[in-house]
């Protein structure tokens, strides 16, 4: 009876594992489809737990497909949603959601104190610990001194691709600027596109690129490695306001989900000082935007920020993108 | 009616076909489209075409020419020779293409020569090109060889005839060709189709092709219209494939031809482009890392296991039911059969982000929870890509003309007894596909990570797929041994496989999922603080010492935070900021003096009861009285004060009380008087010996104040005696130390000779449990700990006492 017994203990191995695996009734969840850096979201998580004893239960997307795949899975699960929350390291998605109905209101006590520029005004979501853009170059090459100022002059930098992320995201910023960013990625000459912001910084510390658009996070995660990799900010124009683009990340209460307490609750631990000083002492050096916590994070603080109309920028979202991708593929 | 189990079995083959591809992609055809957004296009469709075109001809040439010639060679080989060689080359082609990539890319990292010349040169972009060129002829070339062996082993006995006549080298090719060409354009064609579908190899060498351009585009539109180009093409090379595959046949004639030539060409082929990158790559990377690495992902690799283990569990069944239907004498039944095989085929070789997508809509139109919040999607879609092994085994088993007249002679009446008529080779080929499918499964990336359910823990291969992305290199080795390891497992096991040592497999992975031994919590243990930065809350609290008056805490939101011995909170204090860190290191002199390693600010503070400077000593350097990073402090008998620190510059610095430097012993390394990171040291109070903790040397060193080694206590790793990772160190008594270990994340008592007796605490977040702790110290209240992941201190009162 060899495969009685093949069949049998197998079953039995496989039913055991999982009986094993960590499902356990009764125990308190939510739901979270995160796009953030999936090593950070789990310290998150594990600190969510810790302080309300909610276990969380995490879906993540690929750093080369950020956040889209999240956003189009959920669009899909509209109708039977599995998330209760989304956080997302980008807004364009969550405003691009949002205009679909996607979120609820959320009344959770952080939540309603939020500042408003960083919230929807229906307070169906909330925007947090930003990220900026930079230019990532080696410094052993370039003298600081030596880069130019503005965006528009880097047409020689790498970027990833711009269908997705906080790529896409500056894309469609860009296009308040028509005439310069047409400029910048006309001048590109076919720039190989990179699976992801740390791909575009690893080709700069592989001396592949001189230049490459990317995000704050990125940057200082080469330089833990032990890179030769410094980030510069440049601006947009030279007006106040013209200066460095912030990206936040985003979180929302999804509509309709299985669990709004504790969704609301674990929105109200995202947007707490706990958090922000989490994210600003993480390897990502998120920058905090209460002031509470940004007063010891001086180093983060950003002086003269992009002011930027998020909602215009996911407007424009699929146009510019198609343009930018026709242009760049002349 | 005569068969009638039999032909039960071969219903349910047809019904698991059905359920598992057909209602699937009925159930997507019928869905309703969403774009999410206005269409995305890829902007350079014809780009992508030719690009791909170009790559996976390429490859397919190169494969074939090196698979066909070796499988040539394979055919010569001894019988067992040849199993065991088969085997290695199935093993291979579960490994997934992307970790040849990776192992290739990690060879030469930025440092060596070879880096060094390549950026020289600006051939970087041509060497990353070059390297998933190697590793995808690398990993498709076992296809041609696998196919060729078989043929050549089964057939007209061409080379026998060779041998015979001493046929010219260049002869015996034309030979080959006019009499193989069919199979040979037909394992070239495999090679291409399967390439041209590849996603994530392509994706981390920054090659767009279709498969990675689909999944850029089906990410951003959620929509099959967008790219019918793309998607027509995909189908098109899909179906050529299948075709291929299901023209080759292998039959029984096994051993025919047996001319014993040596093996040594096929294992250096192999070993060159397989083995040796993977081995390189684990080399340079695997160390102390990979254990700490482990601890965090074991429960991903766990719920990787159980997906694994239920794909392979149906991918066998699918071997007893193929090979039920390949037997059958109806020519229904048998061409129901081969209509099934290119199914499977047809799924195994289309991309896999149309999959994904495929199995994500039919899952939704369903809306049960069953399919959204279980891992039932994600197993389902990898039975459906995986399920091939599975029918081409059972076409396999069938194959053999012995066992057809067998059975059309016996004419088994039931199931089991047609099982039973054909074993062992139905062992056999269970086995294998069950080996094969753990190890595809394990390594399957682009449906985990678009069908895994929300759960605490994500299969490990997501984890993977990140880390590449991020440049992780230590997490993505690590997750490379372990898929070799289970690679060669699977080999071992199909290779030496008997029915007690599956039974005995399978109680380990039994043993291994439910990992037995129940970790039980510290008892009483009372906790100090949570997660947070207002008073009595911790931000990843490290640096801890105590006195019977007080317990004193620096956590990484760059506070110092007074309690008193049983917990309760007394003051804060704001040190200077520090851009790059925070204080590691605290200790409290018999004057109630706060002494501060301040770590990254590359001194030492001193500060009264009142959190007023006292004094300050030390900057940044490698000379005498400097410091790189200062990690603790501790106060000899002598009036003298001890300081250690890491950076380059490993070594305990003495000082007196005022800041003077008076001399310093170690260096950087692994010998007797250096040290990797020395994070903690004490004095005994008995004689005045030091006891440091060498946390990245995983020892304890026990030093004369002089600095002459009088003993050391190592054993690295995660069983009682050993240590790994000691952050913390405390002699307790007059007899014994604690040493708290971050990597076990427990603490450990040993008596100052180095005898162990006992630990307590394992990783978990409930109280009682430690995550990574960082330090230990003693009041009059019991032994306080730095629950550092946890973000709080734990009391324990017990271990006063504790023997």
């Amino acid at each position: 009876m060899k495969l009685a017994q093949i069949v049998i203990s197998s079953v039995v191995s496989t039913l055991i594992l999982f009986g094993c695996s960590n499902t356990n009734e009764g125990v308190e969840r939510v739901s979270v489809y995160v796009s953030a850096d999936e090593q950070i979201a789990r310290e998150v998580f594990a600190a969510f737990t810790n302080q309300t004893g909610i276990h969380v239960d995490w879906v993540g997307d690929s750093e080369s497909s950020k956040n889209t795949t999240l956003v189009q899975r959920l669009i899909r699960e509209k109708e039977n949603p599995v998330a209760d929350v989304f956080w997302s390291s980008e807004i364009l998605g969550t405003i691009l959601l949002s205009r679909q109905n996607m979120f609820a209101v959320c009344n959770a006590p952080n939540a309603m104190n939020w500042p408003e520029n960083h919230r929807d005004s229906k307070f169906h979501w909330f925007g947090f610990s930003p990220r900026a853009r930079v230019i990532a170059y080696d410094p052993k090459i370039m003298s600081k001194e030596d880069l130019p100022m503005y965006w528009w002059e880097y047409s020689d930098a790498v970027m990833a691709d711009p269908r997705f992320g906080t790529t896409r995201t500056h894309v469609n910023v860009m296009a308040a600027f028509p005439q310069e960013s047409m400029e910048l990625f006309e001048n590109m000459e076919r720039p190989p596109l990179y699976g992801g912001n740390a791909a575009t910084v690893q080709a700069v510390v592989d001396g592949r690129a001189t230049f490459a658009m990317t995000d704050t996070d990125d940057v200082h995660a080469a330089i833990r490695r032990g890179a030769s990799i410094a980030m510069h900010m440049p601006r947009h124009h030279d007006q106040i306001g013209g200066g460095t683009l912030l990206i936040p990340n985003t979180v929302g209460v999804i509509a309709d989900c299985s669990h709004p307490e504790h969704a609301a609750e674990f929105v109200n631990f995202l947007l707490s000082d706990e958090v922000a000083t989490l994210l600003a002492l993480s390897t990502s050096h998120n920058i905090p935007i209460q002031e509470s916590v940004a007063s010891k994070f001086p180093h983060l603080i950003i002086e003269d920020p992009l002011d930027v109309d998020f909602y215009s920028a996911a407007s424009v979202d699929a146009e510019q993108i198609a343009v930018v991708m026709d242009v760049i593929a002349q | 009616m005569k068969l009638k189990s039999t032909t039960l079995l071969q219903a349910f083959g047809l019904l698991l076909f059905i359920v598992l591809l057909v209602i699937p992609s009925i159930l997507f055809i019928f869905s309703p489209e969403r774009i999410a957004n206005a269409e995305t296009q890829a902007p350079q469709i014809w780009d992508v075409l030719i690009r791909t075109l170009v790559w996976s001809i390429g490859i397919g040439l190169c494969s074939t020419v090196i698979g066909w010639l070796v499988g040539i060679r394979i055919a010569s080989l001894s019988p067992s020779t040849f199993s065991g060689i088969i085997i290695l080359l199935l093993m291979s082609l579960a490994l997934p293409a992307y970790a040849i990539f990776y192992a290739w890319w990690q060879a030469w990292p930025s440092g060596t020569w070879l880096h060094a010349y390549v950026v020289k040169h600006d051939l970087l972009t041509f060497a990353m090109q070059t390297c998933v060129f190697i590793a995808l002829v690398g990993w498709s070339w076992p296809i041609p060889a696998l196919i060729s062996s078989m043929s050549n082993r089964t057939t007209q006995g061409i080379l026998l005839l060779h041998q015979l006549d001493e046929v010219r080298i260049w002869r015996r090719f034309a030979n080959h060709w006019a009499t193989e060409k069919k199979l040979i354009l037909s394992s070239f064609i495999i090679v291409v189709a399967w390439t041209s579908t590849n996603t994530t190899s392509f994706d981390l060498a920054q090659v767009g092709t279709i498969g990675n351009e689909l999944r850029a585009v089906l990410a951003s539109t959620g929509s099959l219209t967008s790219v019918p180009i793309l998607i027509g093409v995909g189908f098109v090379m899909a179906a050529f494939a299948s075709i291929c595959i299901l023209r080759f046949k292998a039959t029984s004639k096994i051993h025919a031809i047996q001319l014993r030539k040596t093996s040594w060409p096929v294992i250096l082929i192999w070993s060159l482009l397989i083995g040796f990158p993977l081995m390189m790559s684990a080399v340079m990377s695997i160390g102390p890392e990979s254990i700490q690495l482990w601890a965090q992902y074991k429960y991903d690799v766990l719920l990787s296991l159980y997906i694994a283990i239920s794909v392979a569990l149906v991918a066998c069944l699918i071997v007893i039911v193929s090979m039920s239907m390949h037997l059958s004498t109806s020519k229904t039944v048998h061409g129901l059969a081969l209509l099934i095989d290119f199914g499977w085929l047809m799924f195994a070789c289309l991309p896999a982000s149309f999959i994904a997508l495929l199995f994500s809509e039919a899952s939704i139109f369903l809306h049960a929870d069953l399919f959204l919040k279980t891992p039932l999607t994600l197993i389902v879609a990898q039975i459906a890509t995986i399920g091939f092994v599975g029918s081409l085994a059972g076409r396999w088993v069938a194959s053999c003309s012995r066992v057809k007249v067998l059975n059309i002679l016996d004419a088994p009446q039931s199931a089991v007894g047609l099982c039973k008529a054909n074993s062992p080779r139905l062992v056999m080929a269970m086995c294998v596909t069950f080996a094969v499918s753990i190890a595809m499964s394990f390594g399957e990336i682009p449906l985990s990570t678009q069908l895994s359910a929300p759960s605490a823990n994500q299969p490990i291969s997501v984890a993977l797929l990140h880390a590449m992305h991020y440049q992780r290199p230590e997490i993505v080795t690590t997750a490379l041994v372990v898929l070799v390891g289970i690679a060669i497992m699977g080999g071992l096991f199909t290779t030496f496989v008997q029915r007690r040592v599956l039974v005995l497999f399978c109680f380990v992975c039994i043993l291994v999922g439910c990992n037995s031994d129940v970790p039980t919590p510290i008892s009483n243990t009372h906790s100090i603080g949570k997660a947070g930065t207002i008073d009595s809350h911790f931000v990843t609290p490290r640096a801890i010492a105590a006195n019977d008056q007080k317990i004193v805490v620096i956590d990484k939101s760059g506070r110092l935070q007074l309690f008193g011995p049983k917990g309760t909170f007394e003051s804060s204090i704001e040190l200077e900021l520090s851009g790059t860190g925070f204080p590691t290191g605290v200790s409290i002199d018999s004057d109630g003096n706060i002494w501060i390693a301040d770590t990254h600010q590359h001194r030492i503070l001193v500060l009264d009861q009142d959190g007023e400077t006292k004094l300050s000593f030390g900057e940044y350097g490698q000379d005498e009285g400097q410091f790189l990073y200062p990690t603790d402090i501790a106060f000899g008998l002598d009036n003298q004060v001890y300081v250690t620190e890491y950076g380059g510059n490993d070594r305990v610095s003495v000082f007196n009380h005022q800041g003077q430097f008076i001399r310093s012993f170690g260096s950087h390394g692994t010998g007797q008087h250096q040290f990797r990171r020395p994070q903690s040291i004490d004095v005994d109070p008995s004689n005045g010996n030091l006891f440091i903790a060498d946390s990245g040397n995983h020892r304890i060193v026990v030093m004369s104040p002089e600095g002459k080694v009088l003993n050391i206590i190592s054993s690295v790793g995660r069983e009682p005696s050993n240590v790994l990772y000691p952050y913390g160190i405390l002699i307790d008594s007059p007899k014994t130390i604690l040493v708290c270990e971050y990597g076990n994340n427990r603490l450990q008592r040993f008596s100052k000779e180095g005898v162990p007796l006992g630990t307590w605490g394992h990783p978990g977040s409930e109280l009682g449990f430690l995550r990574t702790p960082w330090g230990v110290a003693k009041t009059n209240s019991g032994i306080v700990i730095a629950d550092t992941g946890n973000n709080r201190l734990q009391l324990l009162p017990d271990m006063m006492t504790s023997k």
